[in-house]
């Protein structure tokens, strides 16, 4: 499937560029009013009732000490301050990235079905995590989860770029094949482990952190995973143009000017650390970078200049509500996110494809 | 055994509830053989919903799960053992790692061989924890198929599937040993050895009585969430028995994760922690690390002011001989002056 760069210029196209624009700004604004909203509903509830007075005089005492009088317990404060407020920026962050890598990806290898875990990254982060979970920390050098699990996925990048490269030329197809074979190859390795430790324990908790969960999220998890993403995901935003050049093939852009071989090779390495990132913080969450961007291209079309902001937004959103649904709906136990993301994500996205044309919902560029 | 439990589940539900009748042919053609059955023989028992019926005690047996070793050794049936599996994830109860060394080690983990060598081994009994070693899918000879090959199994506690893992009770173990005692010929030793039991845990029932219980979070490790143990359960169940309160007895489970917020706000006094080597061969003990972590997240918790914490060895908290000793090291954990004179 092959995407178009531009919207045709209709003839009545500048005024339909302008309402577009204005619906467009609308968008990102109602979009970023609910990140706000649903942030504040997650800092809100939990599996243990913190009264919202308490809740946000936590909040604002820790913002601007003795703002408030004190009214809660330290294991209150506990609860909001370090485990809510920080998970909650978490699921903001690892959407915004999933969603905004998924758009990127799948622009970089012209495929709708492309997300961030199609390059391999998150299996070799698995195959990391799996030997801590199984063989504990000192199997590693005394890597912690999170560290092997980056370690991991940077070996699958090394791994997928030698094999996809030739010439230090990357095409699409040799990536996906790359990605897809090291995929298998590291879900072999970390079902074999899993199988000689033949522990149903191990078994369960690995599970639950490969189908992603953001219950480990605390303040000082949080510097990494935001800068880089900060600024991944702002420096994609500003490659609107050559992602639209090369979702509308290799062709159109080099005869818009774009150096093919180095953007999408900047476009790899960068959205694999992203994910790298994003999987050594929270597992791996799936869905959210398949789904969100197609969500977004039926709500503002092709052009990754609207397609990356709502990406985003939308992103950061949808994650916050599935984290917040993971944690309230059977608690105090826990659901792992891959499992809401698909629950609440299907219907959603299957009434959007009802709403708009199935033509432009596969329509990647 | 609930560290296989999760693999077990898919097949749990098959595998229990046949009557293996095969067996019952098994034991016409002894009859016609003229060999007469010894006295008290046939024995019948139930197990899962399934009757099991012998001619005569077993003498070739293979065990499963460490438990289930330990259970037959408590009740001097060693020699009756001719396969057993791999133990190496905690320590051996006193006396009985001689006799572990004596028998044929037929499995290098703690499930029982695949098929083909567990087929072989020509039991005429097999006991074990859970049904993740008779899983089709995992390679493992079926429950039928062992029946069928005159290996009946019976398992420990019941535990045939998730809901009658829940459903157990610590007076199952009594059956299962009077059961035992029955299928064996040795009656009485179960009888004797079920006596002893009810009498340590009248002792600690004795002791603990009238002591405000301590509220206790059983815990098996994780940062986020944690993985605990429910109100449904063993582990609940020893908890209650020792004098403890599980703080997470209103969540309607056994082994799950929790989220942090909810351990933070459980406020524990006292902490068990699961012990266990995760891979064969490997010794450190997992606790430490796992109490560490649970003692970060209840941070403003009395257990994690007083780092109070129990390493239990996980063998403990599955059905059996072991599971019943270890009430008694639990109670003398949350109650020291119980057990002062």
């Amino acid at each position: 499937m092959t995407g178009t760069t531009t919207r045709s210029p209709a003839p009545a196209g500048h005024v339909l560029r302008g309402r577009r624009v204005s619906r467009f700004v609308l968008l990102v604004i109602a979009l970023a009013g609910a990140a706000v909203a649903s942030t504040w509903l997650a800092v809100s509830i939990g599996a243990v009732p913190v009264a919202l007075p308490q809740a946000w005089g936590i909040v604002a005492d820790r913002l601007v000490p003795g703002a408030v009088p004190r009214t809660w317990t330290p294991v209150q404060e506990q609860i909001i301050w370090e485990f809510r407020l920080p998970r909650a920026l978490l699921a903001l962050l690892v959407g915004a990235g999933l969603a905004v890598v998924g758009a990127v990806l799948q622009a970089l290898v012209r495929n709708p079905l492309a997300d961030p875990f199609l390059l391999g990254v998150s299996s070799g982060a698995s195959f990391g995590a799996v030997l801590v979970l199984i063989l504990g920390a000192s199997a590693l050098g005394g890597l912690s989860l999170s560290a092997a699990a980056f370690a991991g996925s940077l070996l699958a990048l090394g791994l997928v770029y030698v094999l996809a490269q030739r010439a230090g030329r990357l095409t699409p197809s040799r990536l996906v094949l790359a990605g897809v074979a090291l995929a298998y190859l590291f879900q072999a390795a970390y079902s074999f482990v899993l199988q000689l430790a033949q522990s149903g324990r191990a078994a369960q908790q690995v599970l639950f952190w490969l189908m992603g969960s953001l219950g480990g999220a605390r303040w000082h998890l949080l510097p990494l995973p935001a800068v880089v993403l900060a600024v991944g995901v702002a420096y994609l935003l500003t490659q609107h143009r050559p992602l639209n050049a090369l979702a509308a093939g290799e062709e159109t852009a080099v005869s818009l000017g774009v150096n093919v071989s180095r953007f999408r090779l900047t476009l790899f390495v960068l959205t694999s650390l992203l994910v790298g990132v994003m999987v050594a913080t929270s597992g791996a969450i799936a869905f959210v970078g398949l789904i969100v961007p197609h969500a977004a291209r039926l709500l503002v079309g092709a052009d990754h200049r609207r397609v990356l902001p709502v990406t985003a937004l939308l992103g950061a959103v949808f994650l916050q509500l599935v984290d917040i649904a993971a944690r309230t709906v059977n608690a105090p136990q826990e659901l792992a996110l891959s499992i809401v993301t698909a629950l609440f994500g299907v219907p959603f996205f299957l009434w959007l494809l009802r709403r708009r044309s199935v033509d432009r919902a596969v329509t990647v560029g | 055994m609930r560290r296989l439990l999760v693999l077990a589940t898919a097949l749990t539900l098959t595998a229990c509830g046949q009557t293996p009748a095969v067996q019952e042919a098994a034991r016409e053609a002894v009859q016609e053989n003229g060999q007469a059955a010894p006295a008290g023989f046939p024995v019948t028992v139930e197990n899962c919903g399934r009757e099991l019926t012998f001619d005569r005690p077993p003498s070739k047996v293979v065990t499963g799960y460490h438990p289930a070793l330990e259970t037959l050794l408590a009740l001097g049936l060693g020699d009756r053992i001719t396969g057993r599996t791999f133990f190496g994830e905690s320590a051996f109860l006193p006396g009985q790692k001689e006799q572990y060394d004596k028998i044929p080690q037929i499995s290098e983990t703690i499930m029982l061989p695949q098929k083909e060598v567990m087929l072989s081994q020509g039991a005429d009994f097999v006991l074990d924890n859970a049904m993740a070693s008779f899983d089709a899918a995992g390679g493992y000879a079926t429950v039928e198929e062992l029946d069928a090959a005159g290996s009946p199994v019976y398992i420990l506690g019941g535990w045939c599937s998730p809901e009658e893992v829940l459903r157990f009770t610590l007076d199952d173990t009594f059956t299962d040993l009077r059961n035992l005692g029955r299928i064996f010929g040795v009656p009485d030793r179960a009888e004797k050895l079920v006596t002893e039991l009810q009498g340590r845990l009248a002792d600690v029932k004795k002791r603990v009585e009238g002591r405000t219980p301590v509220k206790v979070l059983a815990t098996d490790g994780g940062k986020g969430p944690v993985n605990a143990y429910g109100g449904a359960g063993v582990t609940n169940q020893m908890i209650t028995m020792a004098g403890g309160v599980n703080v997470l007895a209103g969540v309607k489970a056994d082994y799950t994760e929790v989220s942090a917020e909810e351990v933070s706000a459980s406020q524990p006094e006292a902490l068990l922690v699961s012990d266990y080597a995760t891979l064969r061969g490997e010794d450190t003990p997992s606790s430490p690390a796992k109490a560490e972590e649970a003692f970060a997240i209840a941070r403003n918790s009395p257990a994690a002011k007083d780092k109070r914490y129990l390493a239990l060895p996980v063998a403990a908290q599955h059905p059996g001989y072991r599971n019943l000793l270890a009430v008694t090291d639990l109670a003398r954990f949350l109650h020291p002056d119980a057990f002062a004179q």
